[in-house]
């Protein structure tokens, strides 16, 4: 018999075991598929969280005060420069003179109480960059550092900051999240096929007497484990699109309600296809680690 | 084709199962190892099977010697026996077509073959029309013949049989005895570990042993 017929044929019958205990393959299928869609719709959140922090972003600013008594040429050239770069979504410039009056009245001074001779601020520029990547903040930053006239930047980046951390902690605790799902998969799948194993000890205790090799003995339940892992993966990755579709629906209505335009960002075709590779791997591995333990006791 | 010189086998626990064995079968002979129960007898069949190692002496078998063979070998090895054994060791969760093509499958003989070569052992023990049959519905009789038939689906050179009557009556017990002796006249080693000699008029080779020991070898 070649390779290829053989694996076919032992994928077969793998197919017909599960097939014959149709509700525990059924139960193992949701068992990785839930294991699997709990990390995956965490990771959505935060994708989409990132999603909702850049669209907010654009109300941070940079202020970019000006020297005093600049000529309107260097003020304008300064306000060319601004145009031109990409990672500014808007800018408004607020003349010293409206600056002042709205200070005096926020801190509840007027002329006569100052105890300041003169407006002690200078003409301003007021930016939203279109980023909330900290490194095209600071090179955005140090390029209007050395535009002429400008006397001073200041960058509001500490909540993006802080928002970035959030987002990035939420990364590593969904990642570890996964790491101890995955392992209880490796541990459920693993008994799982031990338990199978035991269940066909005669099978393979004859097959051993009558001349079959570790690998011939390994392969049924390999592809049992293969089984596990295609249809679990699967389940997690159909139930994750219906949850996607679902919550879009819903943000519709939201929409209807409010008026603002957001879209759940859904998982690419790739992730969905490393959900179920992910899964396969995990439940092939979990197998081989519990065929590998029982086969020794035949 | 067998040679077993000086072997000893020893279980955990210091059991003494055979000692200082020392005898040679040669192709196409019939062979009775006989001897009380706890004789060693099927002792005396695993080892030849590689099933079991020894723990002293050589084992020749094919010019291969089993006492030092390495492990991913041993499987090769059995594959060349047919085996059957006294609890008959079926699948009573398959039918009789499907028990014979385990051994098949082990020995990756290709699926077109598979059937025919299914057939053609049922057939042999008379148990074609059963084909369909799950072993519980067979006799004891007919359960030893589905054992046989999976014994000789790989077609091989040596049958070892380990009391393959001893849970049977005389008149199957003869039917599986007759069976053994139509094998041999094709030119198959057949080996049978059993306590009570059946008589036969074919030519034989007799292993007495007692408490482990070869005491006597005798041909007729």
């Amino acid at each position: 018999m070649d390779f290829f017929t053989s694996h076919y044929q032992i994928f077969l019958k793998a197919l017909q075991r599960s097939h014959a205990s149709m509700l525990s393959t059924l139960m193992m299928f949701l068992v990785i598929g839930i294991t699997f869609i709990l990390p995956s719709i965490s990771f959505l959140v935060v994708q989409n969280l990132k999603s909702i922090s850049e669209a907010i972003q654009h109300e941070s600013q940079i202020s970019i005060f000006l020297k005093k008594e600049i000529p309107i040429d260097v003020k304008n050239k300064i306000e060319k420069e601004l145009k031109n770069r990409s990672e500014i979504n808007s800018y408004h410039f607020v003349k010293k003179e409206e600056a002042w009056p709205k200070l005096q009245k926020s801190m509840g001074f007027n002329d006569s109480n100052n105890g300041l001779s003169e407006n002690p601020l200078p003409d301003a520029f007021f930016i939203s960059p279109n980023t909330v990547n900290p490194n095209q903040i600071a090179d955005l930053k140090s390029f209007l550092d050395k535009l002429d006239g400008v006397d001073q930047v200041v960058v509001d980046t500490g909540w993006v900051k802080k928002l970035n951390s959030v987002l990035h902690l939420a990364n590593k605790a969904i990642l570890l999240a996964s790491i101890l799902l995955a392992s209880m998969l490796v541990v459920v799948i693993g008994n799982t096929i031990r338990l199978q194993m035991t269940s066909h000890h005669e099978e393979i205790e004859l097959s051993k007497l009558i001349g079959a090799t570790n690998q011939f003995l390994r392969r049924p339940f390999l592809y049992s484990g293969f089984i596990y892992g295609l249809g679990g993966g699967l389940t997690a990755a159909i139930a994750l699109k219906l949850i996607v579709i679902f919550l879009n629906q819903t943000v519709v209505e939201v929409e209807a309600l409010y008026g603002a335009q957001f879209v759940i960002i859904d998982l690419s075709f790739l992730q969905y296809l490393s959900i179920i590779g992910s899964s396969i791997l995990i439940a092939i591995t979990a197998s081989f680690i519990s065929i590998n333990q029982s086969i020794k006791k035949f | 084709m067998i040679k077993f010189d000086q072997v000893h086998k020893r279980y955990p626990g210091n059991l003494e199962a055979l000692q200082n064995i020392t005898f040679e079968i040669n192709t196409g002979e019939l062979i009775f190892v006989t001897g009380p129960s706890g004789a060693g007898k099927s002792t005396l069949l695993k080892l030849i099977a590689a099933i079991e190692p020894p723990t002293h002496g050589t084992i020749i078998f094919e010019n291969q010697n089993l006492s030092q063979i390495k492990s991913a070998a041993i499987p090769y090895v059995r594959r060349k026996f047919g085996l059957i054994f006294q609890d008959h060791k079926l699948l009573y969760d398959r039918n009789c077509y499907e028990n014979i093509t385990l051994p098949l499958e082990i020995n990756e003989v290709s699926i077109n073959d598979i059937k025919g070569r299914v057939r053609a052992a049922l057939d042999k023990v008379g148990l074609l029309n059963r084909e369909k049959s799950m072993p519980i519905s067979l006799s004891g009789g007919e359960q030893q013949r589905l054992a046989i038939a999976r014994a000789i689906a790989c077609r091989p050179s040596i049958l070892l049989a380990d009391e393959p009557t001893g849970n049977l009556d005389k008149k199957y017990a003869d039917e599986i005895m007759n069976l053994f002796y139509s094998f041999q006249e094709l030119g198959v080693t057949v080996i049978i570990a059993t306590h009570e000699i059946p008589t036969t008029s074919k030519k034989h080779k007799q292993l007495y042993l007692q408490e482990g020991n070869l005491t006597k070898i005798t041909e007729q």
